[in-house]
């Protein structure tokens, strides 16, 4: 009776789980473990291997499995060479599943990685991380109090970080950047040698511009724009490059020592 | 009944919100601008006791907070004999402060090895780790510039130190070796951008050929006397289809350089030359 009831149990979650990857744009709640060092770690198939404990590491840049879940789930074949690390270098898995969330054509790096070596012989076998090449193709939401991971896709294509690497280690990276303004705003700033302060020193306003219009006058001193510091020329370019021509954004002033928000939709143009 | 019933439900639900905002007065979600580093990092900047902005990688494999030895010295920092230090104030970009937090005075090797081979484009000073990070509610999403922070009633417990400062068994020893490559090939962070004013010409995109609706005073095209009415045909030799092609044309004109524009005015076609201004 037990096994039956099991196995009953056992083919309704397999049905909840084909159900769910059939909704792949629904949000999928994904449950983690968290380690006594504070990692997470997240339980993974890999090719309908596994599953696998790996690490959910938002500071790695790429994904990255051991060369034994590698040769279990056919990743790359087990007479590859292994140089660095016992590293197969780059490969490509075909599926990922984290928890219900089902992750096609996923670059990843083959590597026994000695700091997880090490995590092993403490909390039992891991087998490699989740990077930056997968989670970037979700919008997530960490929730430690709950232990779960929500994923959405966002549609993102994350780089070639390997090759963006060794492009530049090689010395093949591009020129300087140009930080552009999105819209047209109507001010002018400075920041003098000498000035250490936050913010940067309003020193023209032209007239029936936007930014007149949103109230912005000589003297004052912006803070940040759309949350972003404006310390610096340079910060106030990057921010107005992310900001969209037409559509509100936020600017942060000081004005006779007092700090105020104010709103402006800067103008099509160049 | 029925009506009492429906009443008591329409007082419960609109008694929610109001629970939900006295709930919230504690934690508000704060949106906190991120970016992408060359090397796939997502970096946050953060003021450490006022002064600053530095650097940090948001790092869930990290299980404390690092700020990096050599800033910290410069912002006069002393640590325990464990390394840790307290800081007044950590305010994190978009407005997350945290008073008395307590962070590892060290420069992790994979700090050494990044900074030394200046493989995220710009100098990273530490990194934000599960001590920080597990207080919140995080919501990311790549594709965008703003992260969501929001406040859980939640305290993590204290991480464990796997094996002191040698968990990298090895790893430490490459930061260190790619900080030496990195000298001698002369790596540097990226030079700093160059930054593009605009040139004060407000412009009618759903217009073909593009129209000029106003030009702001003192601005490089008021300079040069374009007016409202003008009609924009080239932008350095390159015809002008829409305003989304002309602000790409101008965001990567090359630097240092005049910019070129065909104007038709009172079936007068102009060229005029225009510099690139300080302001936006």
């Amino acid at each position: 009776m037990p096994s039956i009831y099991l196995l009953g149990l056992q083919s309704g979650l397999l049905f909840l789980l084909l159900c769910s990857s059939i909704k792949a744009q629904e949000p999928v709640k994904v449950p983690f473990e968290i380690l006594k060092t504070g990692h997470i770690v997240v339980s993974v198939k890999v090719n309908d291997k596994g599953p696998y404990r790996l690490l959910f590491d938002t500071g790695a840049p790429v994904t990255l499995i051991s060369s034994k879940v590698a040769t279990e789930a056919k990743v790359i074949k087990p007479s590859l060479g292994f140089s660095l690390f016992g590293a197969g270098g780059q490969a490509n898995i075909q599926s990922l599943e984290v928890g219900s969330l089902k992750t096609q054509n996923n670059s990843v790096i083959v590597m026994d990685h000695p700091t997880i070596k090490v995590m092993s012989k403490f909390f039992g076998p891991i087998e490699g991380i989740i990077g930056f090449s997968t989670y970037s193709r979700y919008k997530f939401a960490i929730d430690y109090k709950e232990s779960s991971i929500v994923f959405a896709p966002n549609n993102y294509i994350p780089q070639d970080t390997i090759k963006a690497m060794m492009d530049r280690m090689m010395g093949n990276s591009k020129n300087r950047e140009t930080l552009c303004s999105k819209g047209v705003w109507g001010f002018e700033v400075q920041k003098l040698e000498t000035d250490i302060g936050d913010g940067l020193d309003i020193i023209s306003v032209a007239p029936g511009s936007v930014i007149a219009k949103a109230g912005l006058i000589k003297g004052d001193r912006i803070l940040s724009l759309n949350n972003i510091w404006t310390d610096s020329l340079e910060d106030l370019f990057y921010a107005s490059s992310k900001s969209i021509a037409n559509q509100q954004s936020k600017l942060q002033i000081l004005r006779n020592n007092e700090i105020k928000t104010l709103v402006v939709i800067p103008a099509n143009g160049i | 009944m029925l009506f009492i019933r429906n009443a008591w439900i329409a007082f419960f639900i609109a008694l929610l919100p109001i629970l939900s905002i006295d709930a919230a007065d504690k934690a508000l979600p704060i949106e906190i601008p991120f970016r992408v580093t060359k090397s796939s990092h997502l970096v946050v900047r953060a003021k450490i006791n006022n002064k600053g902005p530095f650097n940090f990688i948001l790092d869930t494999g990290a299980p404390v907070t690092f700020f990096a030895a050599e800033p910290g010295k410069s912002l006069g920092l002393v640590s325990d004999e464990n390394g840790w230090c307290i800081l007044d104030k950590f305010l994190l970009e978009g407005g997350l402060l945290s008073e008395k937090m307590r962070v590892k005075l060290e420069t992790p090797f994979q700090l050494v090895g990044m900074n030394g081979m200046a493989l995220g484009g710009l100098e990273m000073h530490g990194l934000i780790g599960y001590d920080l990070l597990a207080k919140h509610k995080i919501e990311i999403d790549v594709s965008k510039d703003l992260m969501i922070w929001t406040l859980l009633d939640f305290k993590p417990k204290a991480p464990l130190g796997v094996s002191g400062k040698n968990s990298g068994s090895g790893l430490d020893a490459l930061g260190s070796f790619m900080k030496t490559i990195g000298a001698f090939t002369g790596k540097k962070q990226d030079l700093n951008p160059a930054l593009r004013g605009s040139l004060g010409i407000i412009i009618n995109p759903d217009s073909k050929p593009l129209a000029v609706l106003d030009v702001l005073k003192d601005s490089p095209g008021y300079k040069v006397n374009i007016q409202k009415g003008d009609l924009i045909l080239k932008f350095n030799d390159s015809e002008v289809t829409s305003l989304d092609d002309l602000s790409k044309m101008y965001r990567s004109a090359p630097e240092g350089k005049k910019i070129q524009l065909e104007i038709l005015r009172k079936k007068q076609v102009l060229a005029l030359e225009l510099t690139p201004g300080k302001g936006l």
